[in-house]
């Protein structure tokens, strides 16, 4: 623990450092304006910089003047030294380093506009791995990040960090490798310049990425950024680190551990080439990774369809790879194997015991090989899926899969190709049909009562669940079957269940994204709208197709009162299931919110064309019209709602408001006695109704509306300064009197509160006091419809005295 | 280790040990009895208590100048990363081995309460093979490795005793204090919360 004096010195003495450094020579930085933050690391923070003598975007990182731990200093100043040794396109350039007036070290270089691969890859990963369609530009950017390593390498650096968030993807298809600050030189002699930086043993890095030599504190060279590229390569291809572990810990003992895993161990339909090529680079023993110019040359094989020197090609594989050259001929071949197999199961029968059992050994190896001809198939087809082939093509490589058998993990599988093509409907057929054949699949169930309750494919959303439960009945207890406990818990209303349901899913597999949804919705319903918008974007991190998903996070976003997140949710929900009439209502309301009735109207009409009837979106709706003083219409929207959903106590209350705004006393009078009857404690009703029977001349009545309504809160000074008034027209000016202090004390500018205390002044002959309220009354409120009476009793207390 | 031999003495021949040496100079005094005796696994047995949740703290002597304790690891089972604040720290095995990770801790930050760890080396603990904690680098994370597949039992060493420790987590970049508890004293499961 560093001691404030001691900071104190270590920051003085580091500032002298700084006065005598060249490198840092002392630099008018007031000609940097200094912007937005655009991230902060471990250790600076990068801020965007606009350099006014030549009118350029720069990003700026500087030491956070409170970090005075030397060894920070000596690792940026390693980076201003590293950054100024490297010059390749995909490492930004250093414009200067220096320190600024303050002592503050800055380095300046090029601002880079893109996003971080992590992003990137968060926001694209479709149910496993980078959604097909952008996999080639991943690829492709992931390539040039292996090229600027194998450059970095060459002139004697290793990076050390390599991780998604270092990696940015700019505008133009350009990736950049950031953050420096933890490289060192690998050609230099033991023991190095700097014992205090690099001193034997010391490891950096991020668990999950780091080699078992870096985990362990082992001494480090190139072959540590390789297998950093392999563990960035596996997640790009399947979504998950090649190291197991809910924690940094976990994970960095798995590394040392050595249980380091390949991508088709995490997915079975990785393209194999690309297998090979991550499995190469995450090697345990740094000798046997490829050097990062390898990797990068693999890479961009890979995309132009060549083959790969990490990869062993098979006999078969290379009859595979030539024979899908001639596509048309394979799947002539195809058939033909189709129709032997048939003619042969029917000829078994006929032979004797001992033929029989050979035939069935022979037929076992085809359906074999069968089983594998048709895994390399959907393997092909996700390649082509990745490499953006018209659906029509992909789907040929899915037929001809399924042509050769269709057992339970070819379905899956196929069924997972098609989810990536966007074909949901295809996927549901091919596992209704899994689930049909085979024995009950808690994955093929859960996956259909997903793609039905999500709006994606079918409407049997009930049909699964019951599946699923009868499952749990029989004893299974694993994620899936807690999950459809919690849904059927959610379903019947009970949230607490459905929360703990869910959170033992999660203990059984906290990769399950549904069921963080599920607790998400639960969470909503309980109350706990922050809860709810972690695990909604929990459950986003992991499986961003999920509308429901952005849906619970929208409307915990708009509870916690961040409603331009909520709106930026809603466009992806609307996205995704443009049918939804629930996600057009809640933008419609988060622009009421943004006060934007106009844009909420066409929302509210979209909710409506989907929906004719949808209470809600006629409320929004009337809300909109009012805010845009189109009463008329506005009660119209709000009798619709009121039809469409007579037990809304906020709608009968808006129509309240607009009848008696509309001259329709009695009509708000009726309205707020059904809000109060659905409601009996809105104390905002209760005010209104007290406005209505004061008017109507029910002043008894009044007083008891407002009396309920300060029992329930306390904080309304109309409500106050109302009742203030109906006790001195009753004759209490004391009570009176306490009821508008109370009014004044919350709300010192309100007119109204003002002006009827100045009333009870004058009765209790408090004159200065009503003097005082009613000049403060005329100030704030020159136009008030009283303004004239109160400049009459002025003057009278003027000449009075 | 070749060359050096250790005296096999039972626990509590270790505590009245411990408890003749000076005040002054404690610290020298007590590696050196640390890393040249081992321990006779028969004496530990009223100290063995396993959960299967857990590792277990077992109390077995303290006094104002230091702490004597028992831990019980299942195969697989772990502590979390943390420091022990300036406060002196021996281990030695009563039964099986453990694997000590040590961390240090970069941009630490008292105010908002973050830091970064990075691992700087792996020490397998065994019962011919004591360990002191690393004065200069007191973060830490011990654990019995699962595939080994055997119960360990360790013996801590503490000076002065605290009954805080700071854990951290490196997911969220932070640390807090956490306070420790027994899991039995002097023999006896103490009942459950303390
Ligand atoms: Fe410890």
């Amino acid at each position: 623990m560093v001691a404030p004096d001691a900071a104190a010195a270590s920051l003085a003495a580091y500032r002298a450092a700084a006065a005598q450094d060249p490198r840092f020579a002392p630099h008018a930085l007031d000609a940097l304006e200094r912007g937005p933050a655009l991230g902060e690391g471990g250790m600076g923070q990068v801020v965007v910089a606009k350099d006014r003598r030549l009118g350029r975007e720069a990003a700026l990182k500087v030491i956070q003047p409170d970090l005075v731990d030397p060894t920070v200093i000596r690792r940026f100043e390693r980076e201003a030294e590293v950054m100024a040794r490297l010059e390749h396109p995909a490492i930004p350039p250093l414009y200067e380093a220096g320190t600024d007036a303050r002592g503050q070290r800055y380095l300046l270089m090029r601002k880079v506009a893109g996003e971080p691969l992590s992003l990137v890859l968060r926001r694209l990963r479709a149910p496993a791995g980078v959604r097909a369609a952008r996999m080639p530009d991943v690829l492709d950017a992931l390539a040039r990040v292996a090229e600027a390593v194998a450059y970095a390498h060459g002139v004697g650096i290793i990076h050390r960090d390599l991780k998604p968030q270092n990696v940015m993807l700019g505008r133009w298809g350009e990736a950049m490798v950031l953050d420096w600050g933890l490289a060192r030189r690998h050609d230099e002699d033991a023991p190095t310049q700097d014992p205090g930086l690099t001193r034997e043993g010391e490891t950096i890095g991020t668990p999950g990425y780091m080699p078992p030599e870096q985990a362990r504190g082992n001494p480090v060279g190139p072959p540590a950024d390789v297998f950093a590229l392999g563990a960035i390569l596996c997640e790009v291809l399947t979504g998950h680190l090649p190291v197991e572990g809910a924690t940094a810990v976990n994970r960095l003992l798995a590394t040392i551990d050595g249980r380091i895993a390949r991508p088709r161990d995490l997915r079975r339909d990785t393209p194999p080439e690309l297998d090979s090529l991550a499995a190469a680079a995450l090697a345990l023993d740094p000798a046997a990774r490829p050097t990062a110019a390898a990797f990068a040359a693999d890479l961009r094989a890979f995309l132009r369809g060549e083959p790969l020197a990490a990869h062993h090609y098979g006999r078969r594989e290379r009859l595979v790879r030539s024979a899908r050259r001639r596509a048309g001929a394979l799947l002539l071949a195809l058939a033909v194997t189709a129709l032997v197999g048939g003619a042969a199961a029917v000829t078994l029968r006929a032979r004797g015991a001992q033929a029989a059992a050979e035939e069935g050994a022979r037929l076992a190896a085809e359906a074999r090989d069968a089983l594998q001809r048709a895994m390399d198939l959907l393997a092909e087809a996700d390649v082509l899926v990745a490499r953006g082939a018209p659906a029509r093509d992909v789907l040929g490589r899915v037929d001809a899969a399924l042509a050769e058998g269709r057992t339970r993990f070819v379905l899956w599988a196929a069924a997972g190709v098609c989810l990536r093509t966007e074909q949901a409907d295809r996927a549901r057929d091919l596992l209704v049909e899994s689930v049909d054949r085979f024995p009950p699949g808690l994955r093929e169930l859960g996956l259909l009562h997903r793609l039905a309750s999500s709006g994606l494919a079918g409407a049997d959303t009930t049909v699964w669940l019951e599946r699923l439960l009868a499952a749990r009945a029989a004893g299974v207890r694993d994620a899936l079957t807690c999950y459809a406990v919690g849904v059927d818990a959610g379903v019947r209303g009970d949230w607490r269940a459905a929360e703990r349901a869910a959170g033992e899913a999660l203990e059984l597999d906290p990769r399950l994204a549904w069921a963080w949804e599920l607790r998400a919705g639960a969470r909503l319903h309980l109350g706990d709208p922050d809860g709810a918008e972690a695990d909604a974007t929990r459950a986003l991190e992991l499986e961003p197709w999920l509308p429901s998903a952005w849906q619970n996070r929208a409307t915990a976003r708009l509870r916690l009162g961040r409603v331009e997140g909520a709106v930026a949710d809603l466009d992806r929900v609307i996205g995704l299931a443009p049918t939804r009439p629930e996600a057009f209502t809640s933008r419609g309301n988060a622009y009421v919110h943004l006060n934007d009735p106009t844009r909420a109207l066409q929302d509210y009409d979209r909710a409506l064309n989907l929906a004719p009837g949808h209470p809600g979106a006629w409320k929004g709706r009337g809300v909109a019209l009012a805010r845009l003083e189109r009463r008329d219409e506005a009660l119209e929207a709000f009798t619709r709602a009121i039809e469409a959903d007579p037990d809304d106590a906020d709608a009968w209350r808006n129509r309240a408001v607009l009848r008696d705004r509309l001259g329709d006393p009695a009509g708000a009078r009726e309205d707020l006695d059904r809000t109060l009857a659905l409601r009996p404690d809105d104390a905002a009703a209760l005010e209104l109704r007290g406005v209505a029977r004061a008017v109507a001349g029910d002043l008894a009545g009044a007083e008891a509306d407002w009396t309920r309504a300060l029992e329930i809160d306390r904080s309304r000074a109309n409500c106050w300064s109302n009742r203030g008034h109906a006790r001195l027209l009753r004759g209490d000016p004391r009570a009176a009197l306490a009821d508008c202090d109370r009014a004044v004390a919350l709300a010192p500018d309100s007119p109204d509160a003002r002006y009827n205390r100045a009333q009870a002044r004058l009765a209790l002959e408090d004159l200065p006091g009503a003097r005082a309220d009613l000049e403060r009354f005329v100030e704030v409120a020159p136009t008030h419809p009283k303004a004239a009476n109160a400049r009459a009793q002025l003057e009278r207390l003027r000449m009075s005295r | 280790m070749p060359g050096r031999t250790l005296v096999t003495l039972a626990i509590d021949d270790l505590v009245r040990e411990l408890e003749r040496l000076p005040e002054e100079g404690f610290v020298e005094a007590a590696r050196d009895v640390v890393h040249g005796r081992v321990l006779a696994p028969r004496s530990l047995e009223p100290y063995q208590f396993f959960s299967t949740r857990h590792y277990t703290r077992n109390l077995i002597f303290k006094n104002d100048l230091f702490e004597l304790l028992a831990l019980c690891w299942e195969p697989g089972q772990q502590s979390s990363v943390h420091n022990h604040r300036g406060q002196q720290c021996w281990m030695m095995m009563g039964l099986g081995r453990l694997e000590n990770l040590n961390f240090r801790v970069h941009d630490r930050d008292e105010v908002a309460r973050t830091c970064r760890l990075e691992p700087t080396s792996v020490i397998e603990i065994t019962r011919d093979q004591a360990m002191s904690v690393d004065p200069d680098e007191p973060v830490h994370l011990i654990r019995n490795v699962e595939a080994w597949g055997e119960r360990a039992l360790s013996v801590h060493l503490y000076s002065r005793p605290f009954d805080t420790c700071e854990v951290y987590c490196p997911e969220r970049g932070i640390y807090m204090d956490v306070q420790l508890s027994y899991w039995s004293t002097h023999g006896r499961p103490c009942a459950p919360g303390r």
